[in-house]
Parts: C-alpha cells; structure tokens; sequence
C-alpha cells in the first residue's frame, strides 16, 4: 500500500515535470538555415567511432546489439554475456568467506575473479588493479545506457594491452542525445527483487546530456539447512548473501565544432553486501556486510583533421573503495585444532609456576579485508588512412595503478604501478580478396619485463558475402598487485586467564613472490565470416587453438616463520596449458519480425605440466560443450517475446572443491512484453522468468557444514515509461 | 464635341505615331540591346553559403557586360521591373518575389527538392540545388543493386509530389516509404519502426526534418539499424552518410552564370524547373566499410550519373 502511494506521489511530480518537456522534444526542430545544410555538418560517424565490419576484424568477434540486450530482460550485463560463444558465468558463494560473485568466463582457466579477460566500457578499463578481473555486481553502468556489446573471442593484447587475454568485452554505451526525455522504469520479483531506474536526458545547444539514478536489490540465492557432512534438511536458510546497490551515472558529449566532440562521463556507486561466513573446516571468517563504493570520472576528445586524420585523447580515473571489517569467529573454538597445530610446531607450553601446560585462551582476530584501488590512464590514439589501402591506428598511453590493502598488502603501505604502453595496428588491403592486419604493442610495466605483443591475420575474401581469416597472436596478462606483492600476516600474543604468556603466533598466510613474471597465451585461428540468405543470415566459425604458458597459481609451501601452521602461500608460475576447439555462431532475421542468435561450441583444454590435481582442475576449468540460443519475435506493434536456451557441460572453476563439480545444465528464460504508445509517452510492461527448467547450478561450493544453495526460478515483472 | 475631340486627336498624332514606333521598336529590339543589361540578386546577406554561391557567380559572369546588382532581403531593399532578370536565391528570396509580384524574367535557385504541387509562372525558372529524386535513385541503384525500399522523411506539412516519386522510384525497382514528421510524431521512433523494413535512408535538404541539432540523432539511428543514408551535400556524407551527389557552389555558380548569359542572349530555356548540370558524388569510405559495403568507382558513378537525364 505504501509502496503504491509513493509511486503514485512519484508519477505525480514526474506528470509536471515531464508536462513541461513535451513541448518542447515533441515539436519539430525549428527551422535551420536552409543553405546551412550544405555546409558541414559535426561528424557524427568519425573512424574512431565506426565499428569494423565482422567480415574485417582481425579475430572472431560477437555483436551483442541493443534487441538482443533488450530481449534479454537481463537485469545485470554477465546474464547478457552468456549469449557469446565460449562465456560462461557462475555465481561464486562462497566457501572462503568471500562475497559471493558473479564470474564470467571464456574458455575456462577462472577462479572467482576471472581475470583473464578485459572489460572496457568506451574504451575505460574497469579491470581492478588489486585483485584482477571484474567486480560485476558493483558496476556503475546500466543496462538500459548500453547500445551494444562487442566481445573479441581470442587475445587481443596487440590493441588494448595486457590482460586482454582470453577475451575482451568492450562495452559502448549510448550517445547522450539518442535517450532524449524522462525514462523509468521499475522491477519486482521474487528473491525480494526491487530495483529502480530514472533516466533523463536532454539538450542545451550543442550539449546532450544524460545522467541515469538506479538502485537495484535481491536476496541472492536459496540456501537449505546443513543437517551434517554433506546432508540437507528442505529448511530454508539465509545464505547471506544479498545485495543492495545504489548508483548514479552522467554521461554529456559537447559538440564543439563540426569536427571535435568531447565527451565527459562520471559515474559514483555504492554497493552493500552480505557475506556468508567461511565453511571450510578451518574457516574463521564470520557472517557480515561490506560496503563498496565506487567512482570513475571519463574525459574523450575526438577530432576529425580532415578526410585521413583522426584523433582520440582520452584519461579516465576509476576508484573503488571497500570496507570489510569484523572480528574473526573464536580461532581455537573453530572446527579444525588449531590448538594441536600449535604445539605440534612450538611445543606445549608449560606455566612456570605451577609446571603444567598453561590452559589457552580461545581468541579472535581483527580481520579486514577492505581495499582501496585506483587507476590514472591517458590515452593518445591517431587514425590515419595513409592510401585507399592502407589504414593505420598507432598510440600511446600511461597507466598509473595504485592499490592499498591492510589485508592483501599487510604493512606495504600503498602499492603504486606504472604502466606505459606504445601501440600501432595496420590493415593492408592487398587487393579487393585480400586483407592484412597487422600490429603489436609494447608495453612496459616497472616491475616486469617489457612485453610485446603482436597480431597477425590475414583475411581472404572469396566474393563480397563470404570470407576466410588466417591469424596468429600473442598476448601477456600480467600478474595483479595482490598476486606480485600479496603479502597477509596476522599475529597474536598468546594468553592464560588474560595474562600474556611470553608467546606470539604468527599466521603468514601469504607471501610475495618478486620472480613471477606474465602469463603468455599464444593463439592461432581459421576463422569463416558468412552474409548469406540474402543477408539475412550471418555465420560465422572459429577453429582455433591456443598456447598458454607460466600460469600463476597459488601454492601452498612449508614456512617456518609461520608457527600458526608452518605452511604459506605464494603465487607462481606453475602450470601451462593447450586449449582448442571449435565455435560456431549464426544471427538469422528470417523476417523483421523473428530473430534467431545462437551458437553452438566444443572445447577441449590440455594441462601441459601434469602437476596432479592442479593439472585435472584446468583440464575441467571449462565445459567442453555449450550451446546458447535465442528467438525473438515480434507478434505485432505492441506485443512481443523472447526464449534464451542455454547449455553448459559439467566444469569445475579453479577455486571450488572437487565436491562442487558443476553437472551439466540447461537453462530456459521467457520474456513477454506488451507496448503502450500514446502521444505523449511510450511504456512497455514486461514479464521475465528465468530459469524455467529450474537446472540452473553452476559453481556454487559445497562445503562440509555449508548449507545447500540453490538456483531457483526467478521471475519478475518489469515496467518502463519513457515521457519525451 | 467631337469636332473637339477630332481637332485634339489629330494635334496628338505626331506625337502618338512617335510614341507606338519607339515601343514597336522597342517590343523587337533583343534585350541586351536594350540598355545595360543588369542581372539582380536577391539573397540574404547573413547566409554564408548563398554569399559563396554569389561570388561564384560574380567571378564567372567577370568579363562579361552584364552588371549585377545584390540585394539583401534582410536590409529592407526594394526592386522594381528595372532590375533586369532577377536570380533569387533562397526560399526567403523567393517569397520576397511573390510579395513584389514583378514581371521580371525570374530565376530562383531552391534548396528545396522540386517538383512541388504547382506549377512556376510563365516568367520564372526554379533552379534546385539539390538533384532530382530520380537521380538519387539512380545513384541508390548503382550504389547496391540488391537494395528493395529507400525510405524518406517528410515533415508532414512537405508539399512534394510522393505519387511521382513512387513512380520514379520505380524505374529503378526501388519501394518508396515514407516517414511523415510533425509535431506529434517522435523522429527517432519513427525511425526506429521504419528502418527495420527499409534497405536505405535518403535524406531530403529540409532543415525542419534535417539539420545540425537532429544529423546526430538520425545518423547515429541508421547507423545502429546498419541502414546506410544516402545525403544531399558533401558536408552530409563527412558527418556519417554513406554518399551523396551535389554540386558545390562553384559548379552551381557556373550553371547560373551561364542561365544569366542564355537570358541576355535570348537563348531561353522552355522548361519550368531544372537540376544542377554540374555535379559531383562523395562517398564516405569508412562508413561503407563498417557498413560492408562495396562501392563503385567514384569516376565510374559519375560518369553513368551523366547518362540519367531527370530534368
């Protein structure tokens, strides 16, 4: 009821708001000078922000458009990404004590933080320098900004630097001006789904502007009562884990002459979190909350100089800070005796006064996890069409990373990294069958070697519709801060009845490694690019076959400094692996009204190094066969629906137990929506229902004395109403 | 009273016979023997591309007898039947002649697409900036001859001729489709609902529908529905449009110094409206590119544009 009064009170003010507007974006333009027409007009479609053909990229590349985003009814951008070839995602709860994840994954070779893929949103990075990888749940972007997704399957290092390993996602938003007028839009559903979106955009002479208020909330997933080792009661029990993000983004592109746009973003988030406590046996982290919060700020100057010259400037900061603080659970109360462990290394200590054994004190320990990260990067990039048959691309960027972590970084302070990077990609064509792309980028990092990564491939045209690509490329991710200069140490001054008894324990549960060096992957590719069925049908198939080497991995090594348990981590180059197989994508219009998108893919990964289970947790580090699909139709102008199928083959990420083998898994989602179209407003009422088949059950842990989690049916009902 | 009217008449004769002789004379002398021959151009002054189209013409009639006077309509200048073969450029030009209703021969150059619903008066000439829609077609066909259905935006209050345009359009096996603008119809909506049936957008120069505050919007629409806009300047096709055929306003000022010329020479034209002569194709390669499409020589679409006579 109250819910209702305030969305009545809501409507109200957005009625005399959005009254106001309508006269003035619903009348025509007014009336230009009419030989001003003839003159130059602001260039729109400059080279920089044209996209290449998919008959042209250098390596297999899927098109996520704004139809399918919208088919979607996704509510976060990895439910979306399941849609390419090759990506998985997961939802990592927890069995360290962790907040639980979602996780995206190409080819495998993930653990919860999948930081072997960049993630770039208009060309910003939003990999986190500390930790690696992508903090999904906690993005300062909303579905409704994006205007499609590029994904390149295949490093692709050569263009945006390290760690555009695996994959890169490359996100581009909308143009400010093309979301004129007040937008919201509502969702409800089950697992206490409520999230909210306000959106306006407008114009001011040669400034569009947008700036987007979204809150978004759920409960996360089921979980059932742990009644013993590994068994379930039907109990329904709170997992801990749910999410409650707040965001506000702006984004203004400032037309300043015909020929130059600049283009401010900024975007400020928080996001809080409940986090389950740590299952394991020796699990000492308790039930809490984090809270995130994250911040960017995004500057592009893009100027076209004549018909063969272009250029980009562009520097962005990211921020993220998080707070996570609490006091462990009772250390030697815990499940595991650390208490043995202890006098197995320092012997049992004995009370002078009386000669027996002193009797311990149980004791907890301060745990923080928070961490703050930040990154600085200038970008200079230059466009040049040297002939009609050559084309170049060369740039220059710095990249200052610096990171702080009372629990990663232990007494180290604040961890600064400098990255500088010189790029240059060429695109020959050699004649009207034959095209050749080829570039590098070096890259510099302080404290490792310098790198360079090349690209190679070379596309052959057999008529306008249909072509084959021949490439070759290596890439480098280098390791993140926490995986070079990770170093966590706790102590403690052992008590008897509240009296210190002369001892400290030392837990040195991680230490840095100043020999690691980059991971390198070595990929080669037969690509076919198909338009056929008069266009209607786009088709494309990657063969492809990669080389990885030096992949870092946590070991765990004998340290006698640590007399909490005498053993350490560190992180090392362990292990390398194959990784081949075949990927097979089409998007078929059978008419304007039906749509069909899907893939279907094999893979095959090979541990190079046979080091026992860490050899068998890569080799199952992604599912051999998936298969996605997608049908939207459209019945009339007002009444449309899509069904996304996915299946993933069993897989196991790299940070779970052997008992939390993800089986094999079908998924089905529904959506049907009905349009409203007035003079004045267009709304669209939605309902989405995900995961019909109710199979959905990938990476969650099973822990000994865990509770079950479950990926159940989720449905919700969306609302949108756009005033222009 | 007749003897009275008859003694006036025959005291008026000598000078009545004079009078008919110098206009007979002067009803079969050729114009430019006339007096000086004087072409007025009336333009507003504040329009930078008229004034470039102006000193074109003025460079190109140098050298000649023909005197030109400028008039700027924004100025509050007056024009009488004196002024001699009158060029107006401009649709504001244009109704400054309407409101003065002189019988001056008339040549008006309009940014507008003609034919419109009318027909010009006897004494005038609508010159178009722009090419004929048939030869847009023609480019639209030469460009990609698998493309069905070219849509077109309209403001609604537009007066073109849709019915002839579907006619011409259909020379080429092209399906016209019409977008009508007003003020109770979203550009970009519309747009959005069109373009999914349409193989290109062709854009029309009417700044209601088409200038620097909506280019943005439409171009970044087709571009997002990979439906290509085939535009009517150069300064279109460096924004985002895939081509266009215009003439500059050298190549303007050229066949407008050359109507003045035919005009004092009596060599009129009998035709009512005509096209630009001199012309050139602009495409935008990038665009093309990312759109995957594989154009033509620009050479050899001009020289097959030549062969399509519209006028």
């Amino acid at each position: 009821m109250s819910f209702n009064k305030r969305l009545t009170s809501h409507t109200k003010i957005s009625i005399a708001a959005i009254a106001s507007s309508i006269a003035v974006t619903f009348s025509l333009p007014l009336q230009a000078n009419e030989g001003d027409l003839f003159f130059e007009m602001p260039v729109v479609l400059s080279a920089s922000r044209l996209k290449q053909p998919l008959s042209e990229t250098p390596m297999a590349v899927t098109s996520i458009d704004r139809q399918i985003i919208e088919a979607s009814g996704a509510r976060t951008i990895p439910e979306v990404l399941r849609l390419v070839p090759g990506i998985v995602i997961g939802n990592s709860v927890n069995e360290w004590g962790e907040e639980a994840k979602l996780v995206v994954t190409y080819h495998g070779h993930t653990d919860q933080y999948s930081r072997q893929m960049q993630v770039l949103i208009d060309g910003r990075s939003i990999y986190e320098p500390l930790l690696g990888g992508v903090n999904w749940n906690m993005l300062p972007i909303n579905i409704e900004d994006i205007e499609r997704i590029e994904v390149s399957r295949g490093p692709n290092a050569a263009t945006y630097g390290s760690n555009s390993f695996l994959a890169v996602i490359n996100i581009i938003t909308r143009h400010a001006s093309e979301d004129p007028g007040h937008y919201t839009k509502l969702r409800a559903g089950n697992h206490d789904i409520a999230d909210l979106l306000y959106r306006y955009g407008g114009n001011n002479g040669d400034i569009d502007y947008r700036i987007t208020l979204s809150s978004q909330n759920d409960n996360g997933l089921d979980a059932k009562k742990n009644i013993g080792p590994y068994q379930h009661s039907d109990e329904e029990v709170d997992n801990h884990d749910d999410i409650s993000t707040g965001a506000i983004d702006y984004r203004i592109d400032y037309q300043i002459d015909n020929k130059s746009t600049l283009t401010y973003q900024g975007g400020y988030g928080r996001s809080k979190l409940d986090i389950n406590e740590n299952f394991s046996s020796a699990g000492t982290r308790p039930v809490r909350d984090s809270d995130t919060t994250n911040a960017h700020q995004f500057i592009k100057l893009e100027s076209v100089l004549d018909d063969k010259n272009s250029y980009v400037v562009q520097y962005y900061y990211n921020r993220q800070d998080k707070m996570d603080q609490s006091m462990s659970k009772d250390i030697l109360g815990a499940s595991i005796n650390y208490l043995d462990l202890i006098y197995g290394l320092l012997g049992i200590p004995i009370d002078p006064n009386t000669g027996n054994p002193y009797l311990i004190d149980d004791f907890q320990l301060f745990l923080d996890f928070g961490l703050k990260s930040e990154r600085h990067n200038l970008e200079f990039t230059h466009f040049n069409q040297t002939t009609d048959n050559l084309r170049l691309i060369w740039g220059a960027s710095t990249q200052q990373d610096i990171s702080k972590s009372p629990f990663w970084l232990n007494d180290q302070g604040t961890i600064r990294r400098e990255t500088y990077r010189l790029f240059a990609n060429t695109e020959w064509q050699i004649n009207s069958k034959n095209l050749l792309n080829f570039g590098a980028l070096i890259e510099d990092n302080k404290t490792l070697d310098t790198e360079i990564s090349p690209r190679l491939s070379l596309i052959h045209k057999f008529n306008d519709k249909q072509s084959i690509r021949l490439g070759v490329s290596r890439a480098i991710r280098s390791p993140f801060i926490s995986e070079e200069f990770g170093n966590t140490v706790f102590s403690h001054d052992l008590t008897s009845g509240g009296t210190p008894i002369g001892i400290t324990l030392l837990e040195q549960q991680a230490i840095p490694n100043d020999q690691i060096i980059n991971e390198t992957i070595t990929s080669w590719e037969i690509g076919y690019f198909g338009q056929l069925m008069d266009d209607n049908l786009i088709f494309n198939a990657r063969l492809f076959h990669d080389s990885l080497d030096d992949l870092i991995q946590t070991e765990s090594i004998p340290f006698a400094a640590d007399n909490f348990d005498g053993q350490t981590y560190i992180n090392r180059n362990l292990i390398g692996t194959n990784v081949q197989g075949v990927e097979l994508e089409l998007d078929l219009h059978l008419d304007s009204s039906l749509r069909i998108f899907g893939n279907v893919n094999y893979l095959e990964i090979e541990s190079k190094n046979k080091i026992g289970n860490l050899a068998k947790q890569y080799e199952k580090s992604a599912p051999e066969w998936t298969t996605s699909m997608m049908v939207i139709k459209k019945f009339n102008e007002n009444y449309s629906g899509s069904l996304e199928y996915h299946y993933i083959d069993k897989m196991q990420w790299l940070d779970v137990t052997s008992f939390s083998i993800s089986d094999s898994y079908r998924t089905l989602d529904l959506r049907l929506s009905r349009s409203i179209r007035t003079a004045g407003s267009t709304s669209k009422l939605s309902l989405i229902i995900k995961n019909l088949l109710n199979e959905y059950n990938n990476y969650h842990q099973i822990a000994e004395s865990g509770p079950l989690i479950e990926h159940n049916l989720t449905g919700y009902i969306e609302y949108s109403i756009l005033f222009k | 009273m007749d003897q009275l009217f008859l003694k006036i008449q025959f005291k008026n004769i000598p000078v009545l016979v004079n009078r008919v002789v110098v206009l007979t004379c002067l009803f079969f002398t050729p114009t430019y023997s006339l007096a000086e021959q004087l072409a007025t151009i009336i333009s507003s002054n504040s329009n930078h591309y008229h004034q470039s189209l102006i000193q074109n013409i003025q460079s190109n009639l140098e050298g000649t007898d023909i005197k030109i006077r400028n008039i700027d309509i924004d100025q509050q200048e007056t024009i009488d039947k004196n002024d001699g073969i009158i060029i107006s450029i401009g649709s504001k030009a244009a109704e400054f002649l309407d409101q003065n209703n002189l019988s001056n021969t008339q040549l008006r150059v309009l940014t507008k697409t003609i034919p419109y619903k009318g027909t010009p008066k006897k004494n005038e000439l609508q010159l178009s900036m722009t090419h004929s829609l048939c030869q847009q077609f023609a480019l639209i066909r030469l460009l990609n001859a698998d493309w069905k259905t070219v849509s077109i935006m309209l403001a609604k209050q537009n007066t073109l001729e849709t019915k002839k345009l579907e006619t011409c359009a259909a020379q080429y096996n092209l399906t016209l489709q019409t977008i009508l603008i007003s003020q109770y119809v979203n550009m970009i909506d519309a747009l959005n609902s069109s373009l999914l049936n349409s193989d290109a957008l062709l854009a029309l120069p009417d700044p209601s529908v088409y200038n620097a505050k909506t280019v943005k919007s439409i171009l970044l629409t087709t571009y997002r529905h990979r439906v290509p806009v085939i535009g009517f300047s150069e300064g279109f096709v460096h924004a985002g449009a895939l081509a266009a055929i215009h003439s500059s306003t050298e190549q303007l000022g050229k066949q407008i110094s050359e109507l003045i010329q035919n005009h004092f020479k009596r060599d009129k034209t009998n035709k009512h409206y005509i096209y630009p002569k001199y012309f050139d194709v602009t495409i935008n390669k990038d665009v093309a590119k990312s759109l995957g499409i594989t154009i033509p020589d620009r050479k050899v679409l001009i020289e097959k544009l030549k062969n399509h006579n519209h006028e």
